[in-house]
């Protein structure tokens, strides 16, 4: 049977080396890699004949260091200096630091970092299944359409790339091209959870509003200005999952569609002045109203079927 | 009494030894002082004794692929090892003598 050390065995032997270094580094450099490089070979060598943690296989670090430090010729590892001048003592501080950075915090980070692992194989299930949606929380289209608008449906596509994720982080391909496959889907789902984020922060998709999605369609504020103005109001068919309505929402583009739908120009202007001496949530409300409005016109008047983008062609009336 | 002690003094006369019967890589070498008696024997001795003997030049060595894992590095004796190895066998014999003598003599 062939054994390949993995990457929990490999976290315990770097961390076994880091560990001897700390009794070699009174050794000219050449002599202590060359040391290091002969203890990750017999680590290597014991783990092919027998099962266990380095410290299982050879004992401590402190005590194998010594021995072999013996055997090979080298000196024991020199007695702390009672007396030390000033530079020297400086020069051993920095490199006390260094080595503890090296020794502890870091084999700390890579054995917190394995610890979280299984917590990473989750998120970036999730964060990949958030790829499949992620059309759909910018413009309106998933990449998957059924699964615009159907939090089941994509709940069922996230569980199943959790699944997948927890399965390859247990089992780790072995083939190059898999491993540099793995990674790229870790960088993907980071990728879009990240744009995921940014458009919840922005207000970019704003939720689905309850009346519209019972009437057929869903509304997706637009992303907000400064003073939480929407630049965009979107309308998407739910049941295709379909951008119907896609459209600037600056006042003249508001006035336009109002005045397309056929309210008067005096109703929509009322309307727009009393929006614009609003400030902050109230504003944000006002403009939530007229977006209401339009769209509950919009949906009455229209056939979904025949507009697609009330910002570049009239509608029929 | 502790033979732990007396091993660090022949350590280098047996892996020599070992080696002369077939080449040989650290872990059988520690396998095989183990199961000749020296059960206390570790690693970090055998394998330091080897690199010690590698630097003097006593021993070389050559990978040997391996179907349970990573090469497998094989030590052999050179001219200057077998030399080393009858020195030492030499001398062992004559100190061994003189200790059985000298224990038959004093053990009452």
């Amino acid at each position: 049977m062939t054994r390949t050390i993995g990457p929990s065995a490999q976290l315990d032997l770097d961390d076994y080396l880091s560990r001897c270094e700390e009794h070699l580094d009174d050794l000219p450099t050449g002599t202590r890699l060359s040391l290091l490089h002969d203890i990750n070979e017999i680590i290597q060598e014991i783990s092919t004949e027998l099962d266990g943690r380095p410290d299982d296989l050879i004992g401590d670090p402190a005590t194998f260091v010594c021995e072999l430090r013996r055997t090979s010729g080298h000196p024991p590892p020199a007695e702390p200096q009672p007396a030390r001048s000033r530079s020297r003592s400086i020069r051993d501080t920095v490199g006390n630091a260094r080595s503890r950075i090296e020794h502890r915090a870091l084999p700390w980070f890579l054995r917190l970092a394995r610890d979280l692992r299984p917590a990473w194989w989750v998120a970036r299930g999730i964060g990949f299944a958030i790829v499949f949606d992620l059309g759909h929380i910018n413009n309106g289209n998933g990449f998957i359409p059924a699964i615009a608008g159907s939090s089941a449906l994509w709940v069922a596509v996230a569980g199943l790339c959790v699944f997948g994720s927890v399965e390859v982080g247990r089992k780790p391909p072995t083939q190059p091209w898999m491993r540099l496959a793995v990674v790229a889907m870790g960088i993907v789902a980071i990728g879009a959870t990240v744009n995921d984020i940014d458009n919840v922060r922005d207000g970019r998709f704003e939720g689905w509003d309850a009346w519209a999605a019972s009437s057929g369609a869903a509304v997706i504020s637009g992303p907000l200005d400064e003073l939480t103005t929407p630049r965009h109001i979107q309308v998407v068919d739910v049941t295709s999952g379909d951008l119907v309505l896609d459209m600037g929402a600056s006042y003249y583009d508001i006035v336009d569609v109002l005045e397309d739908l056929g309210l008067e120009d005096a109703t929509a202007h009322d309307f727009l002045v009393s929006v614009e001496g609003m400030d902050g949530p109230q504003r944000l409300r006002g403009w939530e109203a007229v977006r209401t409005t339009i769209v509950e016109h919009f949906i009455d008047r229209m056939e979904f079927a025949t507009i697609n983008d009330m910002g570049r062609s009239s509608p029929e009336s | 009494m502790d033979t732990t002690q007396l091993l660090k003094g022949v350590l280098e006369l047996a892996v020599l030894a070992i080696l002369d019967e077939r080449d040989s890589y650290g872990y059988a070498i520690v396998v095989a002082l183990r199961e000749a008696g020296h059960e206390t024997v570790g690693e970090a001795s055998v394998y330091g004794t080897l690199r010690r003997l590698a630097a003097d030049g006593a021993v070389s060595t050559y990978q040997v692929q391996s179907a349970h894992g990573p090469n497998r590095k094989y030590h052999t004796l050179t001219e200057d090892g077998i030399e080393r190895l009858r020195a030492g066998t030499k001398t062992w014999t004559s100190f061994s003598q003189t200790m059985s003598y000298l224990l038959r003599e004093d053990t009452p």
